[in-house]
């Protein structure tokens, strides 16, 4: 059949003059082949256009199903290897990009988060060449300067990037100055480490959801923080007022 | 119809949220390795079987006004089960019988939403498959205006006239809805 497809297309970007779209209305109420054919092009339209505007999802999506998947369906294989901060960092950042929109969309949820958000003060063993910025960070960390801390602790983290301590306060900084995105990249990437900062990490992680009232995520969180933690009483009273 | 609170899930699939995402493996897989293993299938399918369901909810979960209208649990597990069937019926199975657990709960809008959510993304599969069949031209510039582009990007992307892009792809569309047409699997995922 000789079906011209231009003007289905003109019809689905609704282009057809008043005259066309009854011709074209009259022949759908008539012609049963043709109504078919519309039905399919529309189909196939919707069905490979909701693939390929989310390709790249789609294939990021499928990097950490393979990862996650791996963990949880060969419990004999545990891997314990960790990948390395800067590869995580690359990773991290494609994969929260649209968290982060959503977390300056939302209000603050300044009055519960105030309630919750005591933060223990930073002890600074003296050993390094790094000893004098540091002590004078914790000393404006402590006396809760965060905008004026920040500064610092990046600088000193170009260096030290390993050094957890400081990236938790680092991110406690920045969630207390609202810059809440740049927070949870810092926490994510913490409690993907695995190291012994994970429960802290999984506490703020919940608290920057919280600031940014995002509440089911912010329990799930909570849920995930083991009972003999130092977290858990904590974990439990807020999880209660969510 | 509102949202069911295990929303969360769904949208952790929509935005790649691997602390959730991590979660939902941890508390659903073990039923479905036990489901799989319970009717003729190994570990390592259960694994496959469970991320293919998961990039099929995906493509629900990217739709703008999806709802989910039942618990998650149920919706996964109903995916899983009925592709687990479907897999083993393709595989020549006659009269597949399934070992169910006894939690099991086929209520009606869990039944409902697995059904369109599986045959959206089995059409979806053989429509790409289909894709590979027309000539490259065509394909290029199907994917570049399924991937939002306008006709007007389009058409410059690929150095050709407005009016040839337009005509070019609606030609390219006449040849993909025909190929798929007439495929024998089309019929079968039509009749279900």
């Amino acid at each position: 059949m000789g079906l011209d497809y231009e003007i289905i297309e003109k019809y689905l970007n609704k282009e057809l003059s008043s005259t066309e779209l009854d011709e074209f209305n009259n022949k759908l109420n008539t012609d049963d082949n043709f109504k078919q054919e519309v039905a399919l092009y529309k189909e196939v339209n919707l069905s490979l256009n909701n693939k390929y505007k989310n390709l790249q999802k789609e294939e990021d999506l499928k990097v950490s199903l393979k990862d996650i998947g791996n963990k949880h369906f060969q419990k004999e294989e545990k891997s314990t290897k960790s990948i390395p901060l800067k590869f995580y960092l690359l990773r991290i950042s494609s994969i929260a990009a649209i968290l982060i929109i959503s977390f300056f969309l939302l209000k603050p949820q300044t009055s519960l988060y105030n309630q919750f958000a005591e933060h223990s003060n930073l002890e600074i063993q003296v050993k390094g060449d790094n000893d004098e910025s540091l002590l004078n960070a914790a000393e404006l960390y402590n006396t809760k300067s965060y905008t004026e801390v920040i500064p610092v602790f990046k600088e000193y983290l170009k260096s030290n990037p390993t050094d957890y301590e400081i990236q938790m306060s680092l991110g406690i900084a920045l969630l207390e100055t609202d810059k809440s995105k740049e927070a949870f990249l810092i926490f994510d990437i913490i409690y993907k480490q695995d190291n012994v900062f994970k429960n802290k990490a999984t506490w703020y992680l919940a608290l920057v959801n919280v600031k940014t009232d995002r509440k089911e995520i912010a329990k799930v969180y909570l849920e995930s923080i083991p009972k003999d933690s130092f977290y858990a009483k904590k974990a439990k009273k807020l999880l209660n007022k969510l | 119809m509102s949202q069911h609170p295990d929303y969360i899930y769904i949208k952790a699939l929509a935005e790649n949220d691997t602390f959730v995402i991590n979660r939902l493996y941890e508390k659903f897989s073990p039923k479905i390795i036990a489901f799989v293993r319970n009717n003729s299938g190994n570990e390592s399918e259960a694994q496959d079987l469970f991320q293919d369901a998961l990039i099929a909810i995906f493509h629900k979960a990217v739709e703008k006004d999806f709802v989910l209208s039942c618990p998650f649990d149920a919706y996964l597990f109903m995916v899983c089960r009925n592709k687990w069937f479907n897999l083993l019926k393709s595989k020549g199975k006659k009269g597949v019988t399934l070992v169910e657990p006894n939690t099991f709960n086929n209520n009606k809008q869990t039944v409902e939403l697995s059904e369109e959510t599986i045959v959206e993304d089995e059409k979806q599969k053989l429509f790409d498959k289909t894709l590979l069949e027309i000539s490259d031209k065509c394909q290029e510039m199907l994917k570049l205006s399924w991937a939002g582009n306008s006709m007007d990007k389009v058409a410059e992307l690929l150095n050709v006239s407005y009016g040839y892009a337009r005509k070019k792809k609606s030609e390219c569309m006449k040849r993909l809805t025909t190929l798929i047409k007439e495929s024998s699997e089309y019929k079968q995922i039509k009749s279900y």
